[in-house]
């Protein structure tokens, strides 16, 4: 049984309107992927415009995006790629030492400093700690259970136990499964936590933590049982450092 | 024999409470200090032999060892005198309210003698049922009680207790048969039981009071530090204006120079003309970090410093300008971080240290920084921190913990292959 769908190759894009600092970059892309053996598809676009005009603007798992360019700069790409549901790590790249400091909006993996040239020892631990988040955006698949259901992880944003059924809900609506949520528990990983009994949350989507009570992107508010209240905020710091240990 | 054993059933706690607290503690040799210990309870008890088969004065003995035990202390352990001093005269009043109820319980229900084995036994009874809590108690509290230098405190305290001590000692004595059975005997040791106590609560609180101020002080040089980054990014400013204005001023000499390089026909002056003009424009050298002014102050100011120190620096911020928690709480606690991740580089191959912090969509504030660092820090089993620069826990994460606990959060340091991680979570 194979429950997890484990993505063959990550889709890698780099915007930059200057040819030669695209260049430079893919250099450096295509070098680490040949030393890491790994499988990366790598496109350049010169414009924001011409990365949301393309097809694959939303398959993309890492984009490098120049800040400064003619036309939509970075950070507006960066919105218009969110707006659009983009899950994509995105990394700005920039000339200035002046960094990008609008990037918390829209929840910026990292920035690269390109002038005079880019670091590589820096562009080394980025990329590792991209690739591992990269690696670890798992898909749940209960097709083993004859369910025709296989999304990302991170869309779901709970899973409830309603009588003899489970709701998971996901950011598209809620898919109503006959599955024990025993079942479930394990297909899940380290950013599920069990507020109560019967509700699973994802760490990622909480809004609000308030005490007996955990508010979820979308604004359902769910109970959390008396005794896991400190259990709770110690997973959610636990994630939350985890993930800027990660670079996020 | 009765009194060989209450004696030494009387001593033994004290050295096992003094090794169970001091134990993480910087010693000059911990295991002279055993051996040494061990030897004195050995001498002490041929002593008390000696002394019943020739009518000495168990008492004056007793106290000569406890002086000699003191001393062994004092030679071998590394921390402030007063505060052993302190330890010696809190564990030496547990010992005799504890032998003084012993005693009085023995006489008084059993009517058995001061020393006899029904003592020894109440006497190991009760440490059975003390013991535990007071070891507790011990290991809890020696992070606030060693964490700030004040050797005064310290000797005043030594001196209120040793003072109550020694009148309880002069008015009862529990060799003394007759003294043992009465009331203001049990009293007198109850009452310094209860004494101690409060010397101990006040001396806590006010243990408690000092570490408040040194955050306070903390929080004053901190912002002291943005104050004096923000006057010079002021003067940074200045200038930069100033070159724009004289930049905007010779833009028109340029358009001239460069329309009669062009009337000329001759490309290769031009192109000259302009790489001179290129790189006599001012470019903008201030790197920001942050939204939040205060924290982008700080950071700017720990930057210098560690680019100076050739350290390589990455730092990454995901913050609104405002944030919901107190910037001087938040700036403590980030340049305590830097600070110390600076101190731990020099001599390092490469150094590097990276800051990363974000406030997440639940409006909780995480802060991580980490830095190079080859080998484990020194920590204690409770898994606070050893300083580098001095005996005991260090000030700065002992701050940044507490901060965080007063927040409600908590701050967490960590070794892993080869890298120092400190982070912190404060819940929104």
């Amino acid at each position: 049984m194979e429950g997890w769908a484990i993505q063959a190759s990550n889709r890698i894009a780099i915007v930059d309107d200057c040819l030669q600092d695209r260049e430079a970059l893919s250099v450096l892309v295509r070098t680490r992927a040949q030393q890491r053996g790994l499988c990366w598809e790598l496109e350049s676009f010169a414009s924001g415009e011409a990365l949301l005009r393309s097809s694959s603007a939303q398959t993309y798992d890492l984009i490098f995006l120049d800040i400064l360019m003619p036309g939509l700069d970075g950070l507006e790409t960066a919105r218009r790629l969110r707006a659009s549901d983009s899950v994509a790590l995105l990394v700005f790249v920039t000339t200035e030492a002046d960094f990008a400091l609008e990037g918390y909006e829209v929840e910026a993996a990292g920035f690269l400093l390109k002038a005079p040239n880019i670091d590589p020892a820096r562009f080394a631990r980025l990329m590792g700690r991209l690739e591992r988040r990269m690696g670890s955006e798992r898909a749940l698949d209960l097709s083993p259970y004859g369910i025709p259901l296989h999304l990302p992880l991170g869309n779901v944003l709970y899973a409830e136990v309603l009588g003899h059924r489970m709701l998971l809900h996901t950011q598209a609506g809620a898919h109503s499964l006959r599955l024990p949520l025993e079942e479930l528990k394990p297909r899940l990983d380290h950013r599920f936590f069990e507020c109560h009994r019967g509700i699973l949350i994802n760490l990622d989507k909480v809004v609000k933590l308030d005490g007996d009570t955990v508010t979820l992107v979308g604004g359902d508010t769910l109970p959390v049982s008396r005794r896991r209240r400190k259990a709770l905020m110690e997973a959610y710091a636990a994630h939350s450092v985890e993930q800027l240990k990660r670079g996020g | 024999m009765e009194t060989i054993l209450f004696v030494l059933i009387t001593t033994l706690p004290s050295h096992i409470i003094a090794f169970y607290q001091f134990w993480d503690f910087p010693w000059r040799s911990r295991t002279l200090a055993l051996v040494l210990v061990a030897l004195h309870v050995c001498l002490k008890t041929f002593a008390v032999y000696l002394a019943l088969c020739g009518g000495l004065h168990i008492r004056v003995l007793e106290f000569a060892f406890s002086l000699i035990g003191l001393a062994i202390y004092l030679c071998l352990l590394r921390t402030d005198i007063n505060a052993t001093l302190f330890f010696f005269v809190l564990v030496m009043d547990y010992l005799i309210v504890v032998r003084g109820i012993a005693t009085f319980a023995s006489a008084w229900a059993f009517h058995s003698s001061s020393q006899s084995y029904v003592s020894s036994l109440i006497c190991l009874l009760l440490y059975l049922l003390t013991l535990p809590p007071v070891l507790s108690l011990c290991r809890h509290r020696t992070e606030i009680l060693f964490q700030h230098r004040a050797s005064g405190l310290w000797r005043g305290f030594f001196l209120l207790l040793l003072s109550m001590t020694a009148i309880i000692l002069l008015f009862t004595d529990a060799f003394d048969a007759s003294s043992v059975q009465s009331c203001s005997f049990f009293f007198a040791r109850i009452g310094l039981s209860a004494c101690i106590l409060f010397a101990y609560a006040l001396m806590l609180k006010a243990l408690e009071n000092i570490r408040h101020q040194a955050v306070l002080e903390e929080q004053a040089n901190q912002i002291q530090r943005i104050l004096q980054t923000q006057r010079s990014m002021y003067a940074h400013q200045s200038a930069y204006l100033e070159e724009l204005r004289r930049a905007r001023h010779d833009l028109r000499q340029h358009e001239y120079m460069i329309q009669s390089y062009l009337n000329s026909g001759d490309p290769s002056r031009l192109r000259q003309y302009l790489q001179t003009y290129l790189a006599d424009l001012p470019h903008v050298a201030d790197q920001h970090y942050c939204k939040n002014p205060s924290l982008d102050a700080l950071m700017r100011f720990y930057a210098g410093r560690i680019r100076e120190a050739g350290i390589r620096l990455e730092a990454e911020f995901s913050l609104p300008e405002a944030l919901p928690f107190p910037e001087p709480d938040l700036c403590v606690v980030l340049g305590n971080l830097l600070e110390n991740a600076q101190e731990a580089c020099p001599g390092l191959e490469n150094p590097y240290i990276r800051v990363a912090a974000k406030l997440t969509a639940a409006n909780a504030f995480v802060l991580l920084v980490e830095n190079s660092a080859p080998t484990p820090p020194r920590q204690r089993a409770d898994g606070s921190l050893l300083s580098t620069k001095r005996e005991g826990a260090g000030i700065g994460t002992g701050s940044v913990r507490l901060l965080a606990q007063e927040h409600g959060g908590m701050a967490e340091f960590r070794w892993e292959e080869g890298v120092f991680q400190a982070s912190v979570f404060l819940p929104g």
